[in-house]
């Protein structure tokens, strides 16, 4: 209790002090490294290192806190208390993933702590599912909710309908959620992330044997080859690569290095190309093989690399000779062969080089045999493993935690035919939900993700939760998905809680990043790690056996002693309480770089020309792109982005990013469709003329664009408005063109083909005048005419 | 020529809108006072919230009010300078015009001056400006144009009050001298012990003279100073050296137009067909013709030195206003100064009253327009193409400007209500004059040999 | 004395906007709304342009943050008719809100429109407001604001190097812009050091002001190359 005494600084007068106690455990939540709020000084800055949770990128952010006041009322008083005040955030300068810099998002996580929507004390439901009527309650009695319908899926023997939909992050965090199902007994545990370039990951583990993102020594390459990837902006790690851009193009005297993007938008990543190549919607890889083709015909390819290193080589050249000439290749993807031939030749002349992969480029049905194509460039220029090529890091040595004790309902339970099929997708979750195969599901916790918005409406996402009797949110703010919730278990927000994230992206070394609480809770909210830590002691038994820590900070101190033990890397301490300080104050632990070159970790042991080989597990992979609406009934592709400013949708919840310019539009507050000027004329619309974008499964209206940087057969849509609840700031703002995509994915990840959508437009009444922040000389003067 | 009125008569005539009150007064003033409340109150709740109930942004940092401020520091030029002017030409036909001039000059000014103090965004700060010794250790800042502009607009105040209430005074003498009550205490106050003694008269004619030498070069200059807020920035198309001129030729150009309606006005309502004569209006109409060839002239020059000059930044700005979103506010510009006036004056048959009133009315909407030419579409397109932007006013700014103009009038009508509004004395002396100059044509010319 | 000024590499700026965020959370600028937004009324000490060139398929799009350049010649001060706005002894444009009257004419001398006005008082949703920064002043309406090359974290830094007697190291002080930048575009620093890193490459052959040819001597100063080119072959 002392550590949480807070001043009154007036109305109750010298002497008298109050005792706030959010939720009675917090003696659990103690901050090692703050001073203490009773010995803040005013005017004094303290800076406290943590991990950044905007995105799944991980970087390492150092906090400002200051003294501040707040206004509160205790006993009916009004009072004004001296508080810790999280003031700023900037990057951890000695962090390896954004090395001090950070990007728009990952600093408004300040609106986020002090988001007046907030939910502020657990809730349930009062009246029908998804009307948002919630009624607070204690966490005592909201527990007491969950703990009766978990003990009653043990007693019943169904510990597997306990479903668990939880986001990109990995880490300790996760490592509790596995954990926690593990010893309940069910294996449904489904991860989404609406834009994780899953078939990047997919060929990295087919080709090379690393079921990862590659690290991408941006630094050091002098070419860089990039199929759709927007790595300025929303792509795994944009920090991280837009620091290795800068150096690329002046970090080095004399050395400018050259880009060029290949996609259908002129995004922000492209408007700093040195090149851009609108490529027809899905026919990436084509381009890819077409340029490989080029290369070995040539001779330009790494023949050292490839006798030594790789795999299947021979049959890859025949196959892409046969198949992927570039004057074919050109008469569909919509660029002259002639380039395709030069693009080729300079990426295979001017090593360092790099291919990369991503976003609407492997978005599409054949979007694994993009990334696969795009690997096999990378291996024909000897990429791999060579200084300004990728890499892949080893995870961090965590430290094990004790084995999970599993009881024999929770055994059974395990043995159960997972949901979401293999690999896990929402996608299939939510058709085997609606189906109740292979079996029902009666209880779900759904924990940063909101696949409500995310994905599209004929996903049938809320039907599918319906169909569940019992679903428990994490969600610290009412989102689509959390009102649907019957109980809502707020998080704290990562500034209130000990955090932790390994990075999704590569960095050349392991990285674990953590952070502890820096303010002191703002609402009577939870850390979902300790939530379950506490359900599972109020279960008993083996579960309870499984948790053998007072607080998620002990199961954080538990792994950090692999760490330890390593004796390596960035903190290396005598004993192991001096070790734990140091991580805690750097905000974690990272590794030497990598060595070069990589082990491949395939079964040959050597990089893998997966494509045209048959045989020995490798998949059968879809080569030509699936359209969901027939070309001549919808004749435009839909290409929605993740904006800048919101990423999938998380970030418009935040007043800073939602005024906060569109970079290539300088539009704000809103959604808008972008359109090629001239097929604009064509059509008969102008710039704010709200028109109807229209798939097969479903329509959305917005206000035209008028982007010289959309293909003409092609119109952008950006991501992350539209949102039906999530607080004041973005509640029925803009729209969503998640909603009228069609569930197409790519087969072998289950991941959704975003790209895939074909739509049609039409002219809807009226206009709204989009908000510009930036004049638009060719479209504003035109349109006062 | 009319018969020549007998002094009593013209005392009559002329003292009867001080004695005699009709309906018509009150209702006009209720409303105007109305409409001056209105404004008042607008005022307050833009104080109050912020002048961002105005429709000004960035890059249109100033429009309305400001575009105002200009308009009536012009239409001041009415009055002392034309007045000024005419009374050191010993024009003779002057006598009935010069305090009806003054008279808008003063209110013009009052008028005029309270826009810059809208515009503010901590109004209540405005004294701040005034060069006083102060808590804040600080003198203003001397080389601010705006600084200029407060110097010389109370400096031309000062002046034009003094100027209006000089030649005032045997007149307010003869006020005294038919009111009673409280009336009489007032103008007795006022006329300084006015007893038409010779010395006085001496004294008088010596003032006037000296005030009229003193003013012309100082309403010229406020005009110039007034341009210099702009001139002196480097915003493409406000950094001309020809705005001095063209202000000063613009201020009196709209300065005599608001005469005639004024006069025209007052010859209606007040019964001053006597006169107030069409020689009058024709003389005042040829000087109207007059500055708007020279406004013609000016403005062309003004258009013709940036398109010449051909800098990007200036020619953006040259045709946003000749054929850009702005044209149509350029070019209603030229036809209301100078399409519709210049035929109109030109020929004696339509330099009629009505004629010279409808010419006038259209100078004043077009002064009013290049005031907003000058001032909107010049800030509409700054440097920065990223900046650009445009400006539509509120509904607080098209109050405040309809209240302005009401609390113009108002003062116009209290005025009219307390003072002569044509000269008294300086009618008679005209009167007198003719027939001496007449008298004394050929022993004028044998002195002058 | 140092005298401050800004490099910005418009080779590396990608238009992210994290520079936009960095000055929003550091300098207590409040956030307008959709409608203030539509009026043009957003207040942005630094706001990243975006200019197009070209027609499809030949399309470019050119990005550059502009903030105050902190002119030494600067238009902006002599127009004060209160002297809110003047040159302090190490080369900043300093705006004094106390002093500010709310004419604007410095918004309208300002070449570079960086110039903001306050249109209303500023708002938060409580709780938004314990994030403002107790280092900077909140401005009222009725004022004009900009840029001050985070003249607070210079001070902090001065009373730093005072009081572990030391002069301020290069690359000390960091306006949060700077700080944040993921591509290292912006460097800030002492221009009389020669030896600074904001000194050498301002005398890149890459340097250049932003409207240069008005002599307000910005201390700003932009570098950009042309084009990728062809590398000789190795």
């Amino acid at each position: 209790m002392k550590r949480r005494e807070f001043l009154i600084t007036t109305a109750l007068g010298a002497g008298s002090t109050v005792l706030l106690e959010s939720c009675g455990h917090s003696e659990e939540k103690i901050i090692p490294l703050l001073i203490s709020e009773e010995q803040l000084i005013p005017g004094a800055e303290q800076w406290t290192a943590s991990v950044c949770r905007q995105c799944a990128a991980g970087c390492g952010i150092l906090v400002r806190t200051m003294m501040g006041e707040r206004e509160t009322i205790v006993n009916g008083e009004r009072v004004r208390l001296s508080v810790r005040q999280a003031k700023k955030i900037e990057g951890n300068p000695d962090h390896p993933v954004n090395r001090g810099r950070l990007c728009a998002r990952g600093q408004a996580a300040l609106q986020v702590l002090y988001n007046p929507d907030r939910v502020k004390t657990p809730l349930k439901r009062v009246g029908p599912r998804g009307s948002g009527h919630f009624q607070p309650a204690s966490w005592d009695e909201a527990l007491e909710l969950v703990t009766v319908r978990l003990k009653e899926l043990r007693e019943q023997n169904e510990p597997h309908t306990l479903l668990f939909l939880t986001g990109a992050l990995q880490g300790p965090t996760t490592t509790v959620i596995e954990r926690f199902l593990q010893a309940f007994g069910s294996p449904n545990l489904i991860r989404h992330d609406a834009f994780a370039p899953d078939p990047v990951r997919e060929a990295n583990r087919l080709t090379m044997g690393y079921d990862a993102y590659a690290a991408l020594d941006l630094e050091r390459t002098n070419y860089l080859l990039s199929f759709g990837a927007g790595f300025l902006e929303t792509y795994l790690s944009p920090v991280q690569y837009s620091r290795g851009f800068g150096h690329m193009r002046q970090g080095r005297p004399g050395r400018r290095g050259k880009i060029v993007q290949i996609e259908p938008r002129f995004s922000l990543t492209a408007a700093n190309a040195d090149e851009w190549v609108p490529v027809k919607p899905g026919t990436e890889g084509a381009l890819a093989l077409a340029m490989a083709h080029v290369i070995m015909q040539e001779g330009l390819y790494d023949k050292e690399f490839v006798s030594r290193s790789s795999e299947g080589f021979e049959e890859f050249r025949r196959f892409v000779e046969e198949n992927y000439h570039p004057d074919r290749v050109a008469s569909f993807a919509d660029v002259a062969a002639a380039r395709i031939r030069r693009i080729a030749r300079e990426f295979a002349t001017h090593r360092p080089a790099l291919a990369l992969a991503g976003d609407a480029a492997t978005a599409h049905t054949n979007g694994l045999f993009t990334a696969v194509a795009v690997a096999a460039l990378n291996a024909l220029v000897g990429a791999i493993g060579a200084p300004g090529g990728i890499f892949f890091d080893a995870p961090p040595p965590l430290g094990p935690l004790p084995p999970v004790m599993l009881d024999d309902v929770a055994r059974r339970g395990l043995d159960r035919v997972p949901l979401g099929g293999a690999p896990r997708s929402a996608l299939t979750l939510a058709e085997q939900l609606l189906s109740s195969q292979p079996y029902p599901m009666r209880v779900a916790f759904i924990h940063e993700t909101n696949p409500v918005f995310t994905l599209p409406e004929a996903a049938k996402v809320k039907e599918a939760l319906d169909r569940v009797p019992f679903i428990v949110s994490f969600s610290p703010f009412l989102d689509e998905t959390a009102t649907l919730a019957d109980v809502i278990l707020p998080d704290h927000v990562p500034l209130e809680s000990w955090t932790d994230a390994i990075p999704v992206s590569g960095t050349g070394r392991a990285v674990f990043g953590i952070g502890q609480p820096i303010v002191a809770p703002l609402h009577d909210t939870r850390s979902t790690p300790e939530v379950l830590i506490q359900l599972a002691k109020a279960l008993g038994g083996s579960v309870a056996a499984s948790f053998p820590w007072e607080s998620y900070s002990d199961v954080l101190k538990t792994v950090a002693r692999g760490l330890f033990a390593a004796r390596r890397g960035s903190v290396v301490a005598e004993d192991f309480d001096s070790f734990w300080d140091q991580l805690v104050t750097k905000g974690g632990w990272w590794d030497d770089a990598v060595p070069s070159p990589i082990a491949f970790r395939t079964p040959s042991r050597k990089f893998e020309f997966v494509i045209g080989r048959k045989g020995s597990g490798i998949p059968e992979m879809e080569t030509e792109p699936q359209f969901a609406g027939d070309g001549s009934d919808y004749p435009f592709h839909l290409i929605v982005y993740p904006s800048v400013a919101f990423g999938d949708g998380r970030g418009a919840n935040q007043p800073w990013l939602q005024e906060m310019p569109d970079p290539m539009t300088t539009a704000c507050w809103g959604s808008w469709v972008e359109i090629n000027p001239k097929t604009a004329e064509r059509l008969g619309v102008k710039e704010n003329d709200l028109v109807w974008i229209e798939s097969p499964y479903g329509r959305v209206q917005a206000p035209v664009l008028l982007f010289p940087g959309a293909r003409p057969d092609t119109l952008h849509i950006p991501v992350g408005q539209g949102h039906d609840a999530y607080g004041r700031y973005a509640q029925h703002r803009g729209v969503n063109p998640l909603k009228i995509l069609a569930p197409l994915r790519e087969p072998r990840t289950g991941s959704l083909a975003w790209a895939a959508t074909r739509v049609r437009v039409s002219k809807a009444e009226g206009s709204k005048r989009i908000v510009k922040i930036g004049f638009d000389r060719r479209h504003t003067e035109a349109e006062r005419r | 020529m009319n018969h020549r009125l007998s002094d009593a008569e013209i005392n009559r005539d002329l003292l009867r809108p001080l004695v005699e009150t009709g309906r018509g007064f009150y209702l006009t003033a209720t409303l105007l006072a109305g409409l001056v409340l209105y404004g008042a109150a607008v005022w307050g709740y833009q104080l109050y919230t912020g002048l961002g109930v105005a429709g000004i942004n960035r890059p249109v940092q100033w429009g309305f009010y400001i575009t105002n401020f200009v308009f009536y520091i012009g239409i001041s030029h009415a009055g002392t300078l034309i007045s000024a002017i005419l009374r050191l030409c010993n024009a003779g036909w002057r006598h009935p015009v010069t305090r009806c001039a003054e008279a808008i000059t003063v209110f013009a000014l009052m008028v005029g001056a309270m826009h810059p103090l809208i515009d503010l965004g901590r109004a209540w700060k405005f004294y701040w400006v005034a060069p006083y010794p102060n808590e804040r250790g600080l003198w203003p800042n001397f080389r601010s144009p705006l600084l200029w502009d407060f110097m010389a607009i109370t400096t031309y105040l000062t002046g034009s009050l003094l100027y209006l209430y000089i030649p005032m005074i045997p007149d307010l003498a003869v006020v005294r001298d038919k009111v009673v009550g409280w009336r009489k205490r007032l103008y007795t106050l006022l006329a300084l012990g006015w007893r038409g003694t010779e010395r006085q008269w001496h004294r008088l004619e010596k003032a006037i003279t000296v005030m009229a030498i003193i003013i012309i070069p100082v309403a010229v200059s406020v005009h110039t100073v007034v341009s210099f807020v702009f001139a002196m920035t480097i915003q493409p198309m406000w950094h001309s050296t020809i705005f001095g001129p063209l202000f000063v030729v613009g201020a009196i150009f709209s300065g005599i137009a608001a005469l005639i309606v004024a006069m025209v006005i007052l010859r209606k309502v007040l019964h001053l067909e006597p006169y107030l004569q069409p020689r009058h209006f024709s003389n005042l109409g040829l000087l109207l013709l007059t500055m708007s060839l020279l406004w013609f002239y000016f403005t062309f020059a003004e258009y013709l030195t940036v398109w010449y000059g051909n800098i990007s930044e200036e020619m953006e700005n040259f045709w946003f206003k000749l054929r850009g979103p702005f044209a149509p506010w350029f070019w209603a510009m030229v036809v209301t100064n100078f399409v519709i006036p210049v035929p109109l004056l030109a020929f004696r048959k339509t330099r009629t009253i009505t004629g010279c009133f409808i010419a006038s009315v259209s100078v004043l909407v077009g002064m009013w327009l290049e005031r907003f030419v000058i001032v909107v579409g010049s800030l509409s397109r700054p440097r920065m193409e990223f900046a650009w932007g445009d400006y539509a006013p509120t509904w607080v700014e098209i109050s405040l400007f309809i209240s302005s103009i009401a609390y113009f009038a108002l003062l116009y009508v209290i005025f009219t209500k307390l003072f002569p509004i044509v000269s008294i004395w300086e009618f008679k002396e005209g009167q007198r004059l003719v027939e001496h100059r007449v008298i004394r044509r050929v022993p004028a010319v044998a002195e002058a040999d | 004395m140092p005298h401050w000024a800004m490099v910005i590499d418009l080779d590396r700026c990608t238009g992210c906007e994290a520079c936009v965020i960095a000055c929003h959370a550091e300098n207590n600028i409040p956030i307008v709304g959709e409608e203030q937004s539509a009026k043009g009324r957003q207040v942005n000490w630094i706001r990243v342009e975006r200019y197009w060139e070209g027609e499809y398929p030949n399309v470019r799009a050119r990005f550059i943050p502009v903030l105050c350049q902190h002119c030494d010649a600067a238009p902006c001060e002599p127009v004060c008719p209160v002297y809110a706005t003047y040159h302090n002894p190490e080369g900043l444009n300093a705006q004094v809100y106390n002093r500010c009257i709310g004419t604007r004419f410095c918004a309208n001398n300002c070449p570079y429109s960086v110039r903001y006005f306050n249109w209303f008082d500023p708002r938060w949703d409580t709780p938004l407001d314990e994030q403002l920064n107790p280092d900077v002043a909140i401005r009222s309406k009725g004022i004009i604001e900009k840029c001050s090359f985070c003249i607070q974290r210079i001070h902090r830094a001065r009373q730093r190097a005072r009081e572990e007697n030391r002069a301020i190291r290069d690359g000390e002080v960091q306006p949060a812009c700077a700080q944040s930048c993921p591509a290292e575009a912006m460097v800030f620093g002492d221009l009389d050091d020669p030896e600074s890193r904001v000194s050498r490459l301002a005398a890149s052959r890459r340097a250049f002001h932003l409207l240069g040819e008005l002599g307000t001597k910005p201390r700003v100063i932009y570098l950009k190359e042309d084009e990728w080119n062809e590398p000789p072959a190795e």
